[in-house]
């Protein structure tokens, strides 16, 4: 029994300290956004060591010892806690927004030394907490474990509202005939006294660096003070006069300002004192999180951020987003590969509407006609057409709530008229476009030569341009249409016929030769002739990798590119100087995808992979040194 | 519309691909009385097939792709804003929206007036340029001078450019031709070329020269009287 309860104790004990140390639960549970990265994951990645001597990390760390008159060696000496989670944050209030960082601290002390000597003796103690107020708007706040940065915004409209913003001392000037008088200086104290009454701000000693009258802080402490003029400047144009309208405005912004800094400052108490209801009371917020994933984002639903933004007469548009809910996304970044993961909730209509849509599968003929080895890159995508034509009103119809019934009317109108089951015949939803290669073609252009008198005459002269072959196909099961499209066209001389082949040459309307086949269900329409001649002789020889199979028959989007194969088809000598740094950096780039494979449960998902090249240690490692690449390349 | 954004993604992969520049031709044929002809020709032939490929596209790296319509009648309106000036007439136009190439040709009193005519269209395209030519005609010395001083506007106005605009110039050529009824017996320009019957002078140069004030267009023309 005794041992039960040691473990018992020792499971609590060590629960308690991942819980300390781990900040998502200082995240109000009504935060709209969250983005949190694991510094322990990431330094693993590329080790504090190689940081602090890399290019990047010497910048940094020089740039934190001019600022500050210190010796900075290392990114260690900041204090931060590497081996934990940083947390950014945003929460909207109908008054103020902010946005928010969680950062764990190793040494407080080392953190502090960051400031220099000016900034360092604002820094004002309350009780466990040290507070920095860097302007009206940025706030500091600091204990043993973490620092909290919190910057605030006014909602403007807030104080739109003359009720409101006489509770708080503030004038609209637009009514004033005479903007300013001297009662102004005696508003401030009264809106700091009763900011102080209404949001019962606690005791603290943060001091004001805004030239308020003394009195004015003495009286009140802790109210961050009126930020200095340059913040309100930012709003306004600098006039060459200050008018008395534009003293008056500037003074109204001080106040709004410095309201805002009571708000701040109180808030942030409550966040670093308090045990307040979490995020991660929030179920669509804890799908997000994967321990494996080095960063991760959430926002809240859709619906909720787009109506929070609305100006309340446009309320009755309201709906627009409605059946989004929350969107999630994780980085993940190992030796071989960095993954970026998405997903957006639907509700039921929703994802009813989108599970119709997304089932289908790509055609398996389009298959053998990938080559692989040599494709520079591919998209594809599958809907299904007749379900989604059938959905769309549907999906309008929730959009639009005000509107619905006149939507559903219009609906059923267009469904009336449409045939959508002849229309899925003709195309039926799925395609595959490939580039497949780079080819130089011949391109003719009209230029003058001059003669011994310097007179002018046209002529016509040749050169080589560097063109993409596209080779596009999609299903059809019924080609009448498209054939007889394709017979008008030669009709009219714009389309030629040979060999059961279409084409169409290049002209100011079509910058490329088209070449039209329809074979098997399947519409194919390519720039190469020779490709669109061997498809239809079936001499073409696709070479299509397991890989590429799997991404695209397990999925209803795809895309996908390889570098190596663009920069040994890319004609450098065309390219001017910058030929060789791009071909450089593509060949030493992996491949990249892109997939969606719809809907899961109640979520529509994508994802992102971007291949390791075999020469790099890890993901992050690899990006680092393309980053270096395109900068050199600028 | 998705299928669009397909279209509009490959038209961008290959626009990349294609080449981009243009020549510009200045040609003045001057008569011994100081009456006389002007044309510009832009021709955009060599680029033709990206111009072709953008002009599918509705806009490129921010800027409004105008249609064929669009440009005609800016021409138009430019044509008809020649016309109404004092000196300037026989305005005529040309737009080949297949090799992407237009002119515009005119008569002129006295070559001075093309200098009014410059500046008004500066103004009418809202184009802040110190740095125009301006031209004169001495009919007693018969003596034609074109006066041309770099001003560094232009090159800070260039360099306000983002990179890949900046591209559309750098291998764009500037022609100037100068005809003359009589023969030329000294010009000050050591970049421009005599013809060979002496009535007709020709400089050709590269427009980010121009811009960057590596190159000058000025010149004295002294003619036989």
């Amino acid at each position: 029994m005794r041992r039960v309860l040691q473990l018992l104790t020792l499971s609590l004990f060590t629960g308690y300290t991942a819980v300390a140390q781990d900040l998502a639960h200082k995240i109000p549970e009504k935060a709209l956004a969250v983005a949190s990265i694991k510094s322990d994951q990431l330094f693993q990645l590329f080790s504090i060591g190689e940081f602090d001597t890399s290019a990047l990390g010497k910048l940094l760390l020089d740039g934190v010892s001019k600022r500050t008159g210190g010796d900075y060696k290392g990114i260690e000496d900041a204090g931060i806690n590497l081996s934990s989670t940083i947390y950014y944050y945003y929460q909207k209030t109908d008054s103020i927004n902010y946005n928010c960082l969680l950062i764990p601290l190793s040494d407080p002390r080392k953190f502090e030394k960051l400031f220099n000597d000016t900034t360092r003796a604002k820094i004002k103690q309350q009780g466990e907490i040290r507070v920095l107020a860097t302007s009206g708007k940025n706030l500091f706040m600091w204990n043993n474990e973490m620092l909290y940065v919190a910057h605030g915004s006014v909602n403007t409209y807030f104080f739109h509202d003359s009720l409101t913003a006489s509770r708080y001392g503030i004038r609209d000037l637009s009514y004033i005939d005479n903007p300013y008088d001297e009662t102004v200086s005696d508003a401030i104290i009264d809106t700091v006294e009763s900011a102080d009454a209404t949001i019962d701000m606690p005791e603290t000693t943060v001091e004001t660096e805004a030239p308020v009258a003394e009195a004015v802080t003495e009286e009140v402490p802790g109210i961050p003070a009126v930020p200095e003029a340059p913040e309100s400047e930012e709003t306004m144009p600098t006039p060459v006069v200050e008018t008395e309208y534009t003293r008056a405005y500037k003074e109204q912004e001080a106040l709004k300002d410095s309201v805002a800094a009571a708000w701040m400052a109180t808030y942030s108490l409550d966040i670093l004192n308090k045990s307040n209801p979490s995020i991660l009371n929030n179920p669509a917020y804890l799908r997000s999180l994967d321990k494996n994933a080095l960063g991760s984002f959430w926002m809240a639903d859709l619906q909720r951020i787009y109506s929070g933004y609305l100006p309340y007469n446009f309320l009755k548009y309201g709906n627009m987003l409605k059946g989004y809910g929350s969107v999630n996304a994780r980085l993940y970044m190992d030796k071989e590969h960095m993954r970026i993961t998405g997903e957006m909730a639907l509700d039921e209509d929703k994802a009813d509407a989108y599970r119709k849509i997304y089932d289908k599968k790509l055609n398996k003929k389009f298959l053998k006609y990938i080559k692989s080895d040599s494709l520079i890159g591919f998209m594809s995508y599958a809907f299904d057409t007749e379900s989604y034509l059938k959905e769309l009103p549907k999906i309008f119809s929730q959009t639009y709530g005000t509107f619905s019934e006149e939507i559903d009317l219009g609906g059923d109108l267009i469904s009336l008229l449409l045939d959508e089951k002849a229309i899925a015949k003709v195309v039926k939803g799925d395609a595959l476009i490939l580039m497949t290669n780079l080819t130089p073609r011949e391109s003719t252009y009209q230029t003058y030569v001059y003669d011994e008198n310097y007179e002018r005459r046209d002529t016509t002269q040749t050169k080589m341009e560097t063109l993409p072959d596209i080779l596009c196909m999609f299903s059809s099961d019924d080609t009448h249409l498209i054939e007889k499209l394709l017979k008008y066209g030669i009709s009219k001389h714009k389309v030629l016929f040979a060999n059961n082949i279409y084409s169409l040459y290049h002209s100011t309307k079509n910058p490329f030769n088209l070449h039209i086949l329809l074979k098997d269900g399947i519409v194919f329409m390519g720039t190469s002739l020779t490709d669109i001649e061997q498809i239809n002789a079936g001499t073409y020889k696709g070479n299509l990798n397991k890989q590429q199979k799997e991404l695209l028959l397990k999925n209803n989007m795809t895309m996908f590119f390889s570098p190596k194969n663009l920069r040994d088809k890319m004609p450098v000598a065309e390219m001017g100087n910058k030929g060789e740094t791009i071909s450089k950096l593509l060949g030493n780039s992996g491949n990249v995808y892109l997939k969606s494979s719809g809907i899961k449960g109640n979520y529509i998902s994508a994802e992102l992979i971007a291949d390791v090249p075999n020469n790099q240690e890890n993901a992050l490692k690899y990006f680092i040194s393309l980053f270096n690449d395109a900068t050199k390349a600028r | 519309m998705f299928k669009n954004k397909l279209f509009v993604i490959l038209l961008l992969t290959i626009s990349v691909f294609f080449t981009s520049c243009f020549e510009v031709i200045e040609e003045i044929t001057m008569g011994k009385d100081g009456t006389g002809s002007m044309i510009l020709t832009v021709n955009f032939s060599q680029s033709k097939n990206r111009i072709a490929a953008i002009m599918l596209m509705d806009s490129i790296h921010g800027y409004k792709v105008p249609g064929k319509q669009e440009i005609q009648q800016e021409i138009d309106k430019t044509v008809a804003q020649l016309s109404r000036m004092p000196g300037i007439s026989n305005v005529k136009s040309t737009a080949d929206f297949t090799n992407f190439v237009a002119d515009i040709r005119f008569s002129f009193k006295d070559v001075s007036d093309v200098n009014h005519l410059a500046k008004a269209l500066l103004e009418q395209y809202k184009v802040k340029s110190t740095n125009i030519p301006t031209y004169n005609y001495n009919k007693e010395e018969a003596r034609f001078t074109r006066d041309y001083s770099y001003s560094n506007d232009v090159k800070v106005q260039f360099n306000q450019l983002k990179n890949r605009d900046k591209e559309i110039f750098s291998a764009a050529a500037y022609i100037s031709i100068l005809r003359f009824e009589t023969t030329i017996t000294s010009y000050s320009n050591k970049l421009a070329r005599i013809s060979k019957n002496q009535q007709a002078i020709i400089q050709r140069l590269a427009i980010p020269d121009l811009i960057n004030g590596q190159a000058n267009i000025s010149n004295q023309v002294q003619l036989s009287k």
